[in-house]
């Protein structure tokens, strides 16, 4: 099985990776803004990073992730989603970087942010700088509302606004914690969600 | 493998020079003098004088950016900051003198399907000297004049916009544009009315060490409906130039405006241009952009969408060659409810050559319903050249729709040698991968620009090894 980590993202963390490694990040206490870097310096490593957020009501978040491929035969995967509740204001910047001798390099980004609230804030950057010709390398990002038929469909079916609106953010969530292959892991931040998104 | 020579014929095939007998020659360098002898000259009304005496205090305040593109090789003493070729604006072909004709000749001007163009505008150093129009454009009320020629003739338009869209303060460049602007194109569209035929205007630097600074305004009246195109080719010179434009385009209610441009600067010119466009109600504003050639391109034409269901697109196209640095991009503002935008960027960086794309996407509180998308596709050709992307989305609302997404590539392997195996050595191949690459930007372009850039494209491909 690969490494598997959990990293609190609380002040800024530089990150060596040696070896396939899957990082999912613990954005439930951070309060400033922080960032962290990935570095590829070694060989044919990867890394899977995982990040999933909820805001509530007049939260704030801003923080920046940057996959940094110095070596050779790497790969990356950030695969980031927030849940952007009344006056919530988030800030995420998401970079990568691939110097010029870091040939075969594959690295991706994908930042999704669901707005559930009125009066939300949200800055996405995903930034690009490649270097090198035998890469390849994209970002994806979103912001979307959640969907009112969807919303509308559910409560058809005899559900509150708020259980409906639960499903698909879970639904929304589930796609990356089905990828966390460590069960405790998976377990401790599926249950940070739940309790963060039934406050 | 891919070892791609830029313009390595372009002297050529574009970058002859001919000696222009200059009736007037401004020194070298800015001071307060030299902006009162280009107003004079221009015999211009005192408010303009004022405007551009206090963006000139601007200029001097404001600093370089500190982001985006190398501004370091610019000599603002040693660029000569207003020049023209004749005395007075010609209206008929016959007029032109010889030499300008010939340069005109060279680039096709003239050719150029006389049936197809509305109007030709041609700025040869820093005046228009020729310019024409249909008698069907003046029948319909279309105004379509040098900048300078309609400051005389419509000073009313030029009080009520001039400056609104860009204040001179807005950046650096705008503020120098400001205090020294020359020329450029000055377009109104009356209400309703529909303009079939592009109107057309052909930029050229032709002195060396001059900046040309054209200021150009477009009004597009209620419901009315115009494509304008701009084309630049430069010759080449050893010395740097600098080309600093500001264009500003009023889209009323329910107008649509198409604004192309396609540059192709000589390798030494800076090319920092400010584009910004205010699209009012139902609006529609479309920004066609092909930037080749330059030393450094710094362009980023923006929508102020500020009217309800008003709509902007940005569509680019960037090749940066060896020694080459294009920075270009989009911004779009969403200010009201329904505004939507769409944003395609291409790029292809190529021996050394770097492109960025920079781009911002703001929706300001309380513009409900806002849909936007931006796709951004960067091709490198070679191991020593770079792509960067800057995208920067603001949504300070909550009913917004964004969609964003970039990827950088190479030329598959599997795309080439298939190609090869069809008989096509590997520089055609690359040639015609790179055509597809830019097709969806291409196919919106005008024939004959179309026929130009791929063109272009070619001769820029041309020697590579293969």
């Amino acid at each position: 099985m690969r490494k598997a980590e959990i990293l609190k993202l609380t002040q800024n963390i530089t990150y060596q990776v040696v070896e396939d490694t899957d990082l999912i990040l613990d954005l439930f206490e951070t309060s400033s803004p922080v960032k962290l870097e990935i570095i590829f310096d070694k060989p044919g490593v990867s890394c899977h990073l995982i990040g999933m957020y909820v805001l509530n009501d007049g939260e704030k978040l801003d923080f920046t992730t940057i996959a940094k491929h110095e070596s050779r035969n790497t790969s990356c995967l950030q695969d980031v989603r927030g849940v952007l509740r009344d006056n919530s204001d988030s800030k995420y910047i998401g970079s990568i970087i691939i110097e010029e001798n870091a040939s075969q390099t594959e690295s991706f980004l994908d930042d999704s942010v669901l707005v559930l609230g009125q009066g939300t804030k949200n800055q996405s950057e995903p930034i690009l700088e490649i270097k090198n010709n035998d890469v390849k390398a994209s970002h994806g990002s979103t912001t979307g509302r959640i969907n009112e038929d969807e919303i509308f469909y559910l409560q058809s079916r005899g559900l509150s606004k708020k259980e409906a609106e639960n499903i698909i953010v879970e639904g929304f969530f589930e796609k990356l914690l089905n990828q966390i292959e460590d069960t405790t892991i998976r377990e401790v931040i599926a249950e940070k969600l739940a309790s963060k998104l039934n406050q | 493998m891919q070892n791609i020579v830029i313009n390595n014929d372009y002297k050529e095939k574009y970058g002859f020079h001919v000696d222009s007998n200059f009736t007037h020659k401004a020194q070298k360098g800015l001071n307060e003098d030299i902006i009162r002898e280009i107003s004079t000259n221009k015999n211009e009304p005192a408010w303009m004088l004022e405007y551009r005496l206090k963006a000139y205090e601007i200029f001097k305040k404001k600093k370089n950016p500190n982001w985006g593109g190398n501004l370091e090789g610019i000599n603002y003493d040693e660029i000569c900051y207003y020049l023209r070729p004749t005395d007075k604006e010609l209206r008929t072909w016959e007029e032109v003198p010889a030499e300008i004709k010939d340069t005109f000749e060279r680039l096709g001007v003239p050719q150029a399907e006389r049936e197809f163009l509305a109007g030709v505008k041609a700025q040869f150093d820093s005046s228009v000297v020729y310019s024409s129009l249909l008698s069907e454009l003046e029948e319909q009320g279309v105004i379509f004049l040098s900048t300078d020629e309609a400051l005389q003739k419509y000073p009313h338009f030029f009080e009520e916009y001039f400056g609104k869209v860009i204040p001179a303060g807005d950046n650096k460049f705008s503020a120098l544009n400001s205090s020294v602007w020359s020329g450029g194109s000055f377009v109104y569209i009356p209400k309703g009315v529909h303009v079939k035929r592009p109107l057309q205007a052909y930029f050229r630097i032709n002195a060396v060490n001059m900046g040309q600074f054209e200021r150009t305004l477009i009004i597009a009246d209620e419901g009315s409906f115009c494509h304008y195109v701009e084309g630049c080719t430069a010759p080449v010179y050893s010395k740097d130039s600098l080309h600093s434009a500001v264009v500003e385009v009023i889209v009323r209610k329910g107008a649509r405006f198409r604004y192309t441009t396609i540059q192709n600067w000589s390798n030494d010119v800076y090319n920092l241009v400010t584009k910004r466009a205010r699209v009012e109600e139902d609006g529609v504003m479309e920004w066609v952009d092909g930037n080749l050639g330059s030393r450094l391109t710094m362009k980023y034409p923006s929508c102020y969408l500020v009217g309800e269901r008003a709509r902007g697109e940005v569509l680019s196209i960037a090749y940066a060659g060896e020694h080459q640095h294009q920075d270009a991009g989009a911004k779009m503002i969403h200010a009201a409810s329904n505004t939507s935008s769409t944003i395609i960027s291409k790029s292809i960086s190529t021996n050394g050559g770097k492109s960025s794309y920079r781009g911002l996407v703001q929706v300001a509180p309380g513009a409900k319903n806002v849909k936007v998308r931006v796709e951004c596709d960067a091709l490198i050709l070679d191991d020593k050249s770079i792509s960067e992307t800057f995208p920067t989305m603001k949504i300070n609302d909550s009913s917004a729709q964004i969609e964003h997404e970039a990827t950088v590539s190479k030329i598959g392997e599997e795309k080439l040698f298939y190609l090869m195996s069809r008989g096509l050595n590997e520089a055609e191949a690359m040639s015609l991968i790179v055509s597809g690459f830019i097709e969806p930007i291409v196919k919106e372009l005008p024939l004959e620009y179309a026929v130009e850039l791929n063109r272009l494209i070619e001769l820029e491909m041309e020697g590579s090894v293969g």
